[in-house]
Formats: C-alpha cells, sequence, structure tokens
C-alpha cells in the first residue's frame, strides 16, 4: 500500500515537472517583450532595457527556467507584470473563490446527480428511466456559456429574481452574497449533473443485474432493503471517483461561468493574463491551477484504491 | 452504517432543497421597477433646496491597474486617483478651465511666460502644507525622461530651467515655445499633485501612502477590481450649505463590470452611477423616472490611420480614395449610433479650434475612389491588411468599413491582435485602427499626433506647414487671429492627413434618479465630492 | 452499417439532427437567403418576415450568418477529431500491442497530458500563436490526442488476447499486418463510438473559444464568435446569441444521441 501512495505522488511530482517545462516553453514561444509591456508605451528605451537585465531576460532560457523553478519551489511565484504585485498573493486569492465556486457547485450538484442516476438506473428501461435519460442528455450538450446565457436572460433579465453580477462585495449580507452566487453555481451544476447523472445510472444498472445483488433477493432480504444497503454503496463508487477525475472539465467551465458572471475568480485571471501576455502570472497561475487538478485526481485514484476492495486485492 | 448513508444523503438533498426554495424567494427590492414615470419622483438635474449629506455612493471605472508612479498612469487609475491627490485645475463641460490648486493665473501677451497662484491654507491629508515647492518638484518630476510620463510629451514646450519659484504660493514658468493652452494639459490623468519628494507607493492599498490634497481619503485598493475612498474631514473647499465638501461620507469603485451586470444593478438598486455601453442604452431608457441617461461627447477618436510615409499611402491619392469610400452615416448608425459623425480631421464641432466655414462634408463616391487609385497606379484595385486590438466597437469598425471598400475594389484582409501585442508596436503598423483620447483643445491631439517627428505620430506624417501654422496658433493669443489659423490647420488635415474618421466615439452616463450630479459634470475625471445622494 | 442504424430510435434522430447540419453547412451559400456580410438597413431588428431571425448589431442577417457558421463547425470539429486519431491510433496500437517499456513511456507521456485542464491548453496556444483556423484545429487535436491514444489502447488491450489474434500470431504473421487487420477492424465500433462524442466535444470547445474570443476571428462567422459579440446585445436582441446557442447545442445532442444509438445496437448483437 505504501508503493502504491508512494507511485502516486512520484507520478504527481512527475507530471507538475513536465507541465512546468510546457508551460515555460510554450511562454517562451510568445514575442512581446514583458519590461515593455510592464512599462509601458512611454517609457524611454533606457528604462526598458534596465528592466530587461533586472528581470534577467538576457539569459538563456534553460537558465531562466532552473531560477524560475527554484523560485516557485521556495513559494516565490515572480511579480505579475501588469499587477506589479506577487504573483502569489494574487493567485492565492482568486484561487479561493474560484474554489468556492466550484465546491458549492459540487455540493449542489453531487446529490441531485446521485438521485437523479440511482432512479434512472434501479428503473432500466422504464419511463422514470427514459424521462432522466433524456433530460441528462441534454444537459450534457448544452455547453456552459449557452446554459449560462439563458439563465441570465430568464432569472436576471426577465424574472429579476437574481443579479446578473457575480462582484463580491464584502459589506453585503450574507443573503445578498448567496444570492449573487446562485446563477453560476447553477450554471457549474447544470454542466456537471447530466454526466453524473449518466455514469451513476450505467453503473447502478449494472450492479443491479449482478449476482450479488441477485443472491441476497435470493436470500429473502425484500427489495428495498437490497438497494439501499448493498447496491448504493457499490454503485455510487464509479461516478463519485468519475467525477474527481472528471476535474478537468470542470476547470473548463469555472473558466467559462468567471467570464460570463464577471466573477473575479483564478479561471478568469489567468484568461486575461494570456491575453495581455502577462508572462509571470500565467506561468504561476497555470501551474497552480493544473496543480490542484493533478492533487484532486490522486486523491480521487487514492480514495478508490480504499473504496474498492475488488481493486485492493485483485 | 447503511443508515448512516441514508441519513446524510437524506439531509443533503433536503439542504440542497432548502436552499433552492430560500433563495428563489428574493426580497420584493429585487424585482424590476414598474416602467412608469413616477409623478413624485426627483428629477435629476435640479434638486430643490440644500444639498443632502451622507450616504455611499457606488459606482464604476473599468481601468484601475496598479502602477507604482501616478505619473507614468497610461491607462486611467488617476481618474479615480483625482479625487485624493487633486490636480493643479479643473476642467468642466464648458472646456473652460477653473481653479483647483491654483487659485489664479496669468499668461503674458506672448504666451511665453505664466504666472500661477497657488491656493493658500491648503494642507495634505498628513497635515503637510501645500506649497509652491510641491508644485516645482512635480513639474520637474512629470518633465524628467527617466520617469516616463506622458506629460512630457504634452508639457513638451517646457523645460525644467524655466520653472521659477517666485515665492511660497507663486510659481512662474519660462516657455521654450509659446503655449496658450497649457492650462488644460494640467488637467489629464497623470496629474495628480503629489507632496515634495513625491510619493512611495500611491497605489499601494495602504490609507498612509495615498496622500494628496483631495476630497477623500483612500481607504482601500484592489488593482483592477476595487478602490474605496472615504470622506477627507479635512478638506479645504466648502459645498454650497457651508461645510467642507464631499457631501458623501464614501465612495466604492469597482471594476469588471459588463452590460449585463450593469443593467441588472441600476434595475436592482445596486449601483448609483455607472458606464453602459452603447448595447443597454434603449433598455436603460425604459426607465424614466428610475434612471437617468447621459451621452459624454469627449473628442474620442478611434481612426483609421495609414503610414503617410509609405507606399501606398505615400500618395495623397491613395490616402484620399480611403477615405471616399465611407458612407459615414452608415457606419455611425452601425457602429456608434449616438456619436456624432466625423469628417476626417479630429476636431469635434464642440471645440474651441472647429472651423464649420471650411468644413467639407465629403459623401461617399466610390467611382472618384476607384479613379483615385487608377491614377495612382491601382487601376485594378489594391489588397491591404487592417490591424486593430481587440475588444469593444473597433472590430465592428474595421468589418463595416472592409464592406464598404470592398465596392471600390479595395480588398482588406482584418487582423485582429490582442490588444498588448497590437500596442506593442501600435508606431510600426502600415494600416490600423488606432485610438485616441480626446483632448483639450483638439490641438493638443494634432500636436501629439501629427507634428513631424512627435512621439505620437502613429502615421509618421510631416506637413512642415502644418507645424508652423500650429506654433503660429499657440503663440497667437487674440481669439479671431487664432481661429483663422484653426481653419487653416482643419483644411490640412481633412485633405492632405493620413486620417479616417467617420465619426466621435462617445461614452454614457446612467445613474439612479436619486443622485445629484454637478451639471458641469467634468469630462476628465469625476466630481464626486460634489455629488449628493437624495436618499 | 446504416440499415443497423434504424433499429435504434436514438440513432435515427441524432442521425436525422447532423444530417440536416450538414446539409445546411453545405448548402449555405446557396439556401442563406443573404451574404453573411452584407449589412441591411436597420440593425438589431427583430425576426420579421425578411429577416426570419432578425438582423444584428452590424444590420447583418442572422440567419445567414447562422447558416454560413454551420461551415466552421461541420468542417473544423470532425477535421480536427480526425487529426487527432491520425496520430493517436499508431501510438495506441503500438502502445498497446507491443507493451512493456514503450507502453509505460507512451502512457506516462499521456497520463501527464491529460492531467492538464484542456482548456487552459488551448487558451495557452491560441494566445501565444493567435487566434486563426490552423491555431484552433490544432488545438482541438492536441488536446483529443491523449484521451484518444488512451482508448485505443485498452481496446487493444482487450482485443490482444482474442483466439483470431492469436492465430495470426501462429501464423507468422507480421506485427503491422496483424494491427491493420486483425486487431483495427475489432475495435473500430468502440472508437466510431468514442469518435462520435468527440466530435461533439471539439463542437463545444470551438463554441467555448469563440464565446471567451479566442475563436475565428471576425467577419467569418462563427456560432461561438457569434455568442461572444452579440452578448452585449442580449437586452435589444437576444436571437444573436440565442440561435447559435440553440443551434450549437442541437448538433451536440445529434451526436450523443447517435453515440447511444450505436452503442445500443452494439449490445443487441
Amino acid at each position: 500500500m505504501l508503493g502504491f501512495l508512494l507511485n502516486r505522488i512520484g507520478t504527481m511530482l512527475l507530471t507538475m515537472l513536465v507541465i512546468s517545462m510546457l508551460v515555460f516553453f510554450i511562454a517562451e514561444v510568445v514575442p512581446i517583450d514583458p519590461a515593455r509591456n510592464a512599462l509601458g508605451r512611454y517609457a524611454s528605451q533606457q528604462a526598458v532595457d534596465d528592466l530587461r537585465e533586472k528581470m534577467g531576460l538576457d539569459r538563456p532560457a534553460p537558465v531562466r527556467y532552473f531560477n524560475w523553478i527554484s523560485n516557485v519551489l521556495r513559494g516565490d511565484f515572480g511579480d505579475s507584470i501588469h499587477f506589479q504585485r506577487p504573483v502569489r498573493d494574487l493567485v492565492a486569492v482568486r484561487l479561493e473563490r474560484s474554489l468556492t465556486l466550484a465546491g458549492l457547485g459540487f455540493a449542489f450538484m453531487i446529490p441531485l446527480g446521485l438521485a437523479l442516476g440511482c432512479i434512472a438506473g434501479i428503473n432500466e428501461g422504464k419511463p422514470p428511466d427514459r424521462i432522466i435519460s433524456l433530460i441528462s442528455s441534454l444537459f450534457v450538450s448544452v455547453p456552459a456559456f449557452a446554459s449560462g446565457i439563458f439563465l441570465i436572460v430568464i432569472f436576471s433579465l426577465w424574472l429579476g429574481w437574481f443579479p446578473g453580477v457575480s462582484i463580491p462585495d464584502p459589506d453585503a449580507s450574507f443573503l445578498e452574497s448567496a444570492k449573487k452566487l446562485i446563477l453560476p453555481i447553477l450554471v457549474l451544476a447544470l454542466d456537471e449533473i447530466g454526466y453524473l447523472a449518466r455514469m451513476t445510472r450505467v453503473s447502478m444498472a449494472e450492479v443491479m443485474k449482478s449476482d450479488y445483488i441477485r443472491t441476497a433477493v435470493l436470500k429473502g432480504i425484500p427489495k428495498r432493503k437490497v438497494i439501499w444497503r448493498h447496491a448504493l454503496r457499490n454503485a455510487f463508487i464509479a461516478p463519485f471517483t468519475a467525477i474527481m477525475l472528471h476535474v478537468n472539465w470542470l476547470i473548463g467551465g469555472v473558466v467559462v461561468v468567471e467570464v460570463l458572471f464577471n466573477y473575479p475568480g483564478l479561471g478568469r485571471l489567468l484568461l486575461d493574463a494570456a491575453l495581455r501576455n502577462d508572462i509571470t502570472l500565467l506561468m504561476g497561475g497555470t501551474l497552480v491551477l493544473t496543480f490542484v487538478a493533478v492533487a484532486t485526481q490522486v486523491v480521487a485514484d487514492i480514495g478508490l484504491y480504499f473504496m474498492n476492495p475488488r481493486i485492493r486485492f485483485g | 452504517m447503511k443508515s448512516k448513508l441514508l441519513t446524510s444523503l437524506t439531509f443533503t438533498l433536503v439542504l440542497t432543497l432548502l436552499l433552492l426554495g430560500l433563495t428563489s424567494c428574493g426580497p420584493a427590492t429585487d424585482e424590476p421597477a414598474a416602467p412608469e414615470p413616477s409623478a413624485t419622483a426627483e428629477a435629476a438635474t435640479s434638486p430643490a433646496g440644500l444639498p443632502v449629506r451622507g450616504g455611499t455612493l457606488r459606482t464604476e471605472h473599468q481601468w484601475m491597474p496598479y502602477m507604482q508612479d501616478p505619473a507614468t498612469d497610461g491607462v486611467g487609475t488617476g481618474l479615480v486617483g483625482l479625487s485624493i491627490a487633486e490636480s493643479l485645475v479643473w476642467v468642466g463641460k464648458d472646456l473652460v478651465p477653473r481653479p483647483q490648486l491654483l487659485r489664479s493665473w496669468e499668461v503674458s501677451e506672448d504666451a511665453k511666460e505664466w504666472t500661477l497662484h497657488l491656493q493658500e491654507g491648503v494642507t495634505f491629508n498628513n497635515s503637510k502644507a501645500f506649497n509652491a515647492d510641491d508644485v516645482i518638484w512635480n513639474f520637474q518630476h512629470w518633465l524628467d525622461p527617466d520617469v516616463g510620463s506622458s506629460m512630457a510629451t504634452r508639457l513638451d514646450f517646457l523645460s525644467p530651467t524655466g520653472i521659477e519659484k517666485v515665492d511660497e504660493f507663486t510659481v512662474k514658468l519660462h516657455l521654450d515655445r509659446p503655449n496658450a493652452n497649457l492650462l488644460f494639459a494640467l488637467y489629464d490623468y497623470p496629474s495628480m499633485i503629489a507632496p515634495e519628494g513625491g510619493w512611495e507607493d500611491f497605489y499601494s492599498g495602504d490609507p498612509a501612502d495615498a496622500i494628496g490634497t483631495g476630497p477623500f481619503l483612500m481607504e482601500s485598493f484592489t488593482p483592477d477590481e476595487r478602490m474605496v475612498l472615504v470622506r477627507n474631514p479635512n478638506y479645504w473647499q466648502m459645498g454650497a450649505d457651508g461645510q467642507p465638501l464631499p457631501y458623501v461620507d464614501k465612495v466604492i469603485v469597482t471594476a469588471g463590470w459588463d452590460d449585463a451586470a450593469r443593467l441588472a444593478a441600476l434595475i436592482g438598486d445596486q449601483a448609483d452611477i455607472l458606464a453602459p455601453r452603447q448595447g443597454i442604452i434603449t433598455e436603460l431608457q425604459r426607465y424614466p423616472g428610475k434612471i437617468d441617461v447621459q451621452t459624454y461627447i469627449t473628442g474620442w477618436i478611434t481612426p483609421i490611420v495609414m503610414r503617410a510615409d509609405m507606399p501606398p499611402f505615400d500618395d495623397v491619392r491613395v490616402r484620399n480614395a480611403l477615405k471616399l469610400v465611407q458612407d459615414r452615416e452608415r457606419i455611425r448608425a452601425l457602429v456608434m449610433p449616438m456619436g456624432p459623425v466625423g469628417y476626417d480631421h479630429l476636431i469635434p464641432s464642440s471645440d474651441a479650434a472647429y472651423c464649420p466655414a471650411t468644413d467639407v462634408h465629403r459623401d461617399r463616391d466610390i467611382e472618384q475612389a476607384k479613379a483615385l487609385l487608377a491614377e495612382a497606379g491601382y487601376p485594378d484595385g489594391i489588397e491591404l491588411e487592417l490591424a486593430l486590438p481587440d475588444g469593444d466597437f473597433r472590430t465592428s469598425f474595421a468589418q463595416v468599413y472592409k464592406e464598404m471598400a470592398a465596392e471600390a475594389g479595395i480588398s482588406i484582409d482584418i487582423n485582429i491582435l490582442p490588444s498588448p501585442a497590437f500596442w506593442d508596436q501600435w508606431m510600426e503598423w502600415p494600416f490600423f485602427v488606432s485610438g485616441m483620447s480626446g483632448r483639450v483643445p483638439a490641438t493638443a491631439n494634432i500636436d501629439l499626433a501629427l507634428r513631424c517627428g512627435s512621439d505620437w505620430n502613429s502615421s509618421h506624417y510631416c506637413n512642415e506647414a502644418l507645424d508652423a501654422l500650429l506654433d503660429e496658433a499657440d503663440a497667437t493669443v487674440d481669439i479671431e487671429k487664432r481661429k483663422e489659423l484653426y481653419c487653416q490647420i482643419q483644411t490640412i488635415i481633412q485633405e492632405d492627413s493620413a486620417y479616417v474618421i467617420p465619426f466621435f466615439a462617445v461614452t454614457f452616463g446612467a445613474s439612479q434618479s436619486d443622485v445629484h450630479q454637478p451639471s458641469n459634470w467634468s469630462r476628465g475625471g469625476f466630481l464626486w465630492h460634489l455629488t449628493w445622494l437624495l436618499n | 452499417m446504416i440499415s443497423e442504424l434504424a433499429w435504434s430510435r436514438s440513432a435515427m434522430i441524432g442521425v436525422a439532427i447532423i444530417l440536416f447540419w450538414v446539409f445546411v453547412g453545405v448548402a449555405a451559400p446557396v439556401i442563406s437567403p443573404y451574404s453573411p456580410t452584407e449589412m441591411h438597413d436597420a440593425r438589431l431588428q427583430s425576426p420579421s418576415p425578411q429577416h426570419w431571425l432578425g438582423t444584428d448589431h452590424l444590420a447583418r442577417d442572422v440567419l445567414s450568418r447562422l447558416f454560413w457558421g454551420t461551415r466552421v463547425v461541420v468542417a473544423l470539429a470532425p477535421l480536427s477529431v480526425l487529426l487527432g486519431i491520425l496520430i493517436a491510433a499508431p501510438l495506441g496500437l503500438i502502445s498497446g500491442y507491443v507493451g512493456g517499456k514503450l507502453d509505460t513511456l507512451i502512457m506516462r507521456g499521456v497520463d501527464i497530458l491529460l492531467s492538464f485542464p484542456t482548456l487552459l491548453i488551448y487558451i495557452l496556444i491560441i494566445t501565444s500563436f493567435g487566434p486563426s483556423m490552423l491555431v484552433v484545429i490544432i488545438s482541438i487535436s492536441l488536446g483529443s490526442i491523449p484521451p484518444i491514444t488512451r482508448i485505443i489502447r485498452s481496446l487493444v488491450l482487450d482485443v490482444r488476447t482474442k483466439d483470431y489474434v492469436s492465430a495470426a500470431r501462429l501464423r507468422g504473421e507480421q506485427r503491422r499486418y496483424i494491427l491493420l487487420r486483425e486487431i483495427l477492424p475489432n475495435v473500430s465500433g468502440p472508437i466510431i463510438v468514442d469518435t462520435t462524442i468527440r466530435i461533439g466535444y471539439a463542437i463545444m470547445a470551438i463554441g467555448a473559444l469563440g464565446f471567451l474570443g479566442l475563436g475565428i476571428p471576425p467577419p467569418t462567422p462563427d456560432w461561438g464568435g457569434m455568442i461572444n459579440e452579440g452578448r452585449q446585445w442580449i437586452f435589444a436582441m437576444p436571437w444573436i446569441v440565442l440561435a447559435p446557442a440553440v443551434a450549437l447545442s442541437s448538433v451536440v445532442i445529434g451526436l450523443n444521441l447517435l453515440a447511444d444509438g450505436i452503442r445500443e445496437i452494439a449490445q443487441q448483437r
């Protein structure tokens, strides 16, 4: 077991290393001069050259990469070119906001998705299954930006129930802040719920047909008890970890939602950094975000390992 | 074990449904106001009685990046910063400079000597007294080439050696060449006045760093997100009620808005003053008793520019052909419906430099355009690439222009670049869509953009006759004589320069009806200290 | 194969939707009432008999732009996925069949790339090289390569132990022959299902990129781009945004239905 854990963590570190090189390489390709970008149009060429030297831009790429990586490992991600503040501070604040959004989206979506998938799986082939499957297919096919726009038009503009603004206001009451988050959370949830319901349905249907369940029924245990006690536990494993491994898709959804609702999270920060060629911020932020994704996957992997006795001993 | 699973599942489901239910029963204030003009609504233009004190003003400003030295501001954070650290003068909608930290001023007949009289008894918010030493330090700082401030370009007729301290509250400026419009340069967004020695880090977010003489103090600043200002209890200017300004207690300025958010916020009473784009103006006008909409004509232009020193644009016939394909009204209607039509010179009709007598309103003439191109050696038309920065209506402008130019055999390939990539080499593109904020007077922009060798001369246009006229106009104090010169300047630009300008861009303001704003709302900055909330 | 599809109702509906849009894409120049870049009299008009979906902010006919925008989607998405398959298939086949160190190396690489959030990759690549059709195609195919490789590899692992493969090996056939003639045909079923779904993902990705402003540059009509441009006019004329959103969703629904149907049929067999 220890071997397994070490293996996973080792892979994670290797992954992060390779990704850091990839990110650095792509940033290298961009032809914008970061020093000029930082100082603006009116600065004298001398000032730009001085800054280039200070930023170490004249040194060869491998040297710069090494410097960057060793700083990162010490917790120093450099300063954002546009904001002229430490990347670490910027990313930390925005990351917290994105995690809040994603976490709430998950909390919203998981019970509903699981419930829908269960009902569909148990009643395979019958009307509840057909309806739920149809709805799931629909949700899976409507991209986040489309559903977001529909929801904004309906709930914010026509009905006026929820604000179309999701800019956090530290002075606002809890209820007001909560209302601001409802629509983005809803969009995120809808983006994932179809997928979760489908996976749950499939694994639930499989489990219902397994010998394991049939034996229990034959033993005389009432069907409802069978479902609750045996089927659920087994059926939940696969979708739960499938969602964790689906985290990259979720990140894409978070970026889109943040742009759509003007929510100042990490996704939007990275998009803006990319558009502005704020290389330090882009590299640091991408590394952090990827780390979150990779770490989630590793956690899911470990969780799956522990939850599934078959894998452990098989 | 199984019952635990069951209960936790049920609990989560119930909680979720509960939350759903709770939040969908919003309080009544979230419903959109009924679009009927209310008889009792206050008219925003003229409130009865004295100003009302107190309250928090919630507004927006889209460009609030951080910079270490406000003098190097190239984007506009200073428009908010000016409420904390004032400038020497302010300029209202009527384009007349007014005293602020300058009490009064005199200019010599030849416009080469300016005497500035400072306000007395003003202190910075760190209790340091304001005097001539501060003003002189700021001028020196702006002119210092190592600082890299755009003020250096605006004040390029002044050298550091020409600044003389007469006494504690008087400064004399000896200009290198005459300039009657000096004061307008002293109200641009980098023109905040620092105490002698400058700021360490004005926008650090720490209130103690934001030293200024202005009506507000900084409470907090998160770059590109949010700036909060609070009342400066010791501000030196008095309000209409005899008490120190400002009237409001607090101003919250946020960024990151888009039109959907603005509409929702104004209807839902979540913001007081916002700057909407065109898309929601008609929608906002459906709430006449609740929301007021203002249009600001600022002289801001987004011209199509050509390199007058490069083929094919070095031939004036090609330049004029490109101007003749415009159906100006149509472009305006599609791209900037509420902006004034432009006729290729950069002078707005509201500007003092505008000359109606010699303004030629050239209509679209495809035949003439083709003829000119043929004369210049392009009988079969011409292929061009148009570069522009992404975002906003420039993209629309480019697409519309492309369609119109196609009829004259001009085939345009649109190349949209991310902003930094575009502005990085904006002085090098051969054919591009540029941008220049309105300056008062318009000759300031002409100076910056059209003088031979000027820093911002992105069309690399060089016409000695024009330069001579500009010099003469600057030196002429007599208004009538100056007007004649302006007419000639305008004609040269219209007939010969490398600009295609079918419209002037406008900006909009939208505010709640219970917000009283000064009628002389300043173009360059926001007069929040003269604003009050009627509730 | 096509006649088999008739077995499943989902598949039939899916095929109908897809064929509809392919037809629209191919026939766009003919069936569009106007040119997609032509500017008419009035902007932001509501749907009317002259303009069934109204006009956009530059007075262009929304319906025509919608039809023309289909071409981008119908062409780019399958192209990107096919490009991805072209590279991923050999990788997956070799990795699964040969096994050993090569397999471990390839799968390590795939795993590492899979852990990178896809949209981020697209954003990085497109903002570095500039948005254009070529860059979008390359980005999306790069993004598809890791998952396709993995799927093909696991399919190959499944099939590798089958009798007909062992028989071919005993016969002394070349490795290439085994891969192409014995294995590949027998994994084609699941691959087709996956490809169909993946084309759907590609379409959503193209839409998302257009929405973020990283898609095909204007004035080429593009559904995602229409949504991006039209967002600020949503109150004046929501159809600029609604039409492409509905269109995009319908194509993806069609693809998913088709994939579901094919799976159903495979199960019946």
